[in-house]
């Protein structure tokens, strides 16, 4: 019995020294990979990057009584360090990178929080004032649902936000894995899990991106985007499920479960100057039918549409 | 008839006096030897200032009144001389062209002080799709 627990006890050791020699290989390579410098996804390493865009635009929102998302103004900053990076809500450290592949550590705020919360960090920069004056009017909505005034047969099959009880933004990280290839295609992937014990489960992104440069226009680029993306069944029982927690009847109790849901993504930029654009933006999301039958949700597709000038400061 | 041979004659005066005056502007131009020494400074990393001593030196065949200038800002004015070498203090955070002007202001030499930093300016990709909220 002792020889067995010895043995073991080597094997794991075994296995412990590979996986850390694998991961000491992994980091102790150069950090980073030079990119062609007129590319638009190519930044100089240690310089903070600013632009503002101002327009017009919305994230639509699937739930019931949930407010789309007005976009007017919309900042964009990051940073690259040789290892260390910060692109808007994400912060990263690469532990390896060459021409073709790179390897991160990632953390980022999860986006489902975002049509639950109107303060949300997300949607600072909106028209924050309007949406408290709605969301109070729906607030006084949602208590009459409740109290019995109004009740209608939709009200009997759909939940909305002022019934249940409040969601909790969530904090992931994981590892994010780009593949560029053709120079300028990339997929990414994305494994992330929450790390601020609101939902205790994973998430998954994934995301084909190809930018094309027309010679009849030179100042114009195209980016398509297809992805998808994958929540575990924590996930999507922590925002969409529900329970006796939520102020609702039980036969509208529902158990997530884990969801994939694709995307397309156009983003058109045509740049006047080194400073100034116009960006045209419009994405389309899926969702799964794990999202779908949930009460809480209204619309199948979530669009997200934006028409704008980025000044780069 | 008398007026068109008057005409002509005022044509020719100008036509001649212009090639001539060009002619010397040339002349000028090509017998200046200027040099500004070194013509590179070499700062730690891009976007530092490079602040330096160099030596300036130029040579005419005939004494003539000229002011060094740096960019659109007037550095020094040498009156009346035929060759000068003088030590100037530069601070400059971008490529530099240092001038000469004559009297009439008109450019007679001019030589660019480039700046080189010793870390070259390093780049890589983002990793993050652009302008996504998420």
């Amino acid at each position: 019995m002792l020889t067995y627990r010895q043995n073991l006890s080597h094997s794991l050791e075994a296995i412990n020294l590979k996986y850390l020699i694998l991961i000491l290989f992994i980091i102790s390579q150069s950090a980073y990979a030079q990119c062609p410098v007129a590319d638009n996804d190519c930044v100089p390493v240690g310089e903070w990057q600013f632009s503002i865009t101002l327009g017009a635009g919305v994230i639509t929102n699937p739930l019931n009584d949930g407010d789309n998302i007005p976009l007017i103004i919309v900042p964009n900053f990051s940073y690259y360090g040789e290892k260390v990076f910060i692109d808007n809500n994400s912060l990263g450290y690469t532990l390896f990178e060459n021409n073709t592949l790179s390897f991160s550590a990632v953390s980022q705020i999860n986006r489902e929080n975002s049509f639950f919360e109107r303060w949300h960090p997300n949607n600072v920069f909106v028209n924050t004032l309007s949406n408290s004056i709605v969301s109070e009017a729906q607030f006084d909505e949602a208590t009459d649902a409740i109290s019995g005034s109004g009740d209608t047969e939709t009200d009997i099959i759909k939940v909305e936000l002022g019934q249940i009880q409040e969601r909790k933004w969530a904090i992931d990280a994981g590892l994010q894995v780009n593949w560029f290839f053709f120079e300028h295609s990339q997929l990414q992937v994305k494994l992330l899990h929450n790390i601020n014990n609101v939902y205790n489960g994973l998430n998954g992104q994934l995301a084909l991106e190809q930018p094309f440069v027309f010679s009849a226009i030179p100042n114009n680029f195209l980016t398509l985007t297809l992805g998808a993306n994958w929540q575990s069944k924590e996930q999507v029982d922590y925002y969409y499920g529900i329970d006796a927690q939520d102020n609702v009847a039980a036969e509208l109790y529902y158990q997530g479960k884990a969801s994939l849901s694709p995307y397309v993504k156009f983003i058109n930029q045509y740049a006047f100057n080194k400073d100034w654009s116009v960006k045209v933006t419009w994405q389309r999301e899926w969702l799964a039918s794990s999202l779908t039958n949930s009460p809480l949700v209204r619309d199948d597709v979530i669009d997200t549409f934006f028409i704008g000038v980025e000044y780069a400061l | 008839m008398r007026c068109n041979i008057w005409a002509m004659l005022l044509i020719c005066y100008f036509t001649a006096f212009s090639t001539l005056a060009t002619n010397e502007k040339n002349e000028n131009k090509k017998d200046i030897q200027f040099s500004i020494k070194p013509l590179v400074c070499i700062v730690k990393k891009p976007g530092d200032t490079c602040s330096m001593t160099a030596t300036v030196s130029w040579q005419s065949p005939k004494l003539i009144n000229t002011c060094l200038y740096q960019g659109t800002s007037k550095v020094a004015c040498w009156l009346k001389q035929k060759t000068i070498k003088a030590v100037i203090k530069i601070n400059i955070e971008e490529n530099m062209e240092y001038t000469l002007k004559d009297d009439n202001h008109h450019i007679i030499a001019k030589q660019l002080i480039t700046i080189n930093s010793s870390l070259a300016k390093k780049y890589r990709r983002r990793l993050r799709a652009g302008w996504s909220l998420f």
